[in-house]
């Protein structure tokens, strides 16, 4: 169970398979976050993660508070 | 080892550690395991910079740190995925050493256990639909393009959505992050069986190249569960 590989194909209509908004979109806004262990978790990642979303969502309103873009 | 601050990308079935032998993550650091009854927390050592909750959060403020810490995030995540199933953390997932990360895995194990059976054996798969009026068919007006997107984002959700075991509705991305032209009309991801992937990706592959002009779908994946990574929530 623990070893079972599993099929590695690439989407013949994909772009690149992770591009920059795909990654940010899945790893800032997706994924588990273990709420209610904010005593453990040294970082309030709720409320990070509400800064971050916009991010995804909108370069503008993300710039507009405060995640800068120095690229 | 004692006290270092540790970065842990997700949860996942217990795997061989030399599959991640090569492996590095946040900050270059060498990944390892920690595991309980069955379940593992796939983990990385912060340097002492980055463990320091003040100059992370100075880092997530700046895209370019936030880019390197989601890819490295990803690098990870996507590595495991490869060899057994993973439910992936949120990004900055952070604990004050590995005893509560222990601790964690103890509490939540039953929550854990379920996450991951309900994505085992699945990929995910992301499709997106986009209205390209600038390409200006001939004969098309805006207006055209962006009801011809519709159609096939309903196509999509219609068609696809019965391939897969589960789909959930992203927000449309921005273009000034995606490079892409035109608007995102649909960003839908999809969990498939693992053994239905090629079938899944040949059929939106179809629905993309039956659009009409004007409009594309973009296929992403296989990706680690991120858009099905919940606890409790039950698969309806």
């Amino acid at each position: 169970m623990s070893d079972t590989t599993k099929v590695r194909v690439l989407a013949p209509e994909a772009e690149s398979a992770a591009n920059l908004a795909d990654v940010l979109e899945r790893v800032l806004d997706k994924g588990l976050i273990i709420a209610g262990d904010s005593r453990i978790n040294l970082l309030d990642i709720e409320q990070l993660t509400i800064k971050l979303r916009l991010l995804v969502a909108s370069v503008d309103e993300a710039k507009a508070i405060g995640i800068g873009t120095d690229r | 080892m004692t006290g270092a601050v540790v970065y842990s990308y997700g949860v996942a079935w217990p795997f061989d550690p030399a599959r991640v032998a090569h492996l590095r993550g946040v900050d270059g650091a060498a990944v390892s395991a920690i595991e309980h009854e069955g379940v593992v927390a796939v983990v990385s050592t912060l340097t002492s910079a980055s463990a320091n909750p003040r100059v992370l959060r100075a880092r997530l403020e700046r895209l370019d740190e936030v880019e390197a810490l989601a890819r490295a995030h990803h690098t990870v995540v996507d590595a495991i995925a490869a060899h057994t199933p993973i439910v992936p953390f949120r990004l900055a997932t952070i604990h004050a050493g590995r005893w509560p990360v222990a601790q964690l895995l103890r509490r939540r194990h039953q929550q854990f256990v379920a996450a991951l059976e309900r994505v085992a054996g699945c990929a995910e798969i992301g499709v997106k639909v986009y209205a390209l009026p600038d390409a200006n068919p001939p004969g098309h007006r805006r207006e055209d393009v962006h009801l011809d997107a519709a159609t096939v984002a309903h196509l999509v959700q219609a068609e696809l959505g019965d391939l897969a075991a589960e789909s959930r509705l992203h927000r449309p991305q921005d273009p000034q992050l995606s490079g892409l032209p035109g608007e995102n009309v649909l960003n839908a991801a999809y969990l498939v069986d693992e053994r239905e992937v090629d079938q899944f990706v040949a059929r939106a592959g179809r629905l993309g190249a039956d659009a009409a002009a004007g409009v594309r779908v973009i296929v992403t994946g296989p990706w680690a569960p991120y858009s099905f990574a919940d606890l409790e929530e039950a698969a309806p």
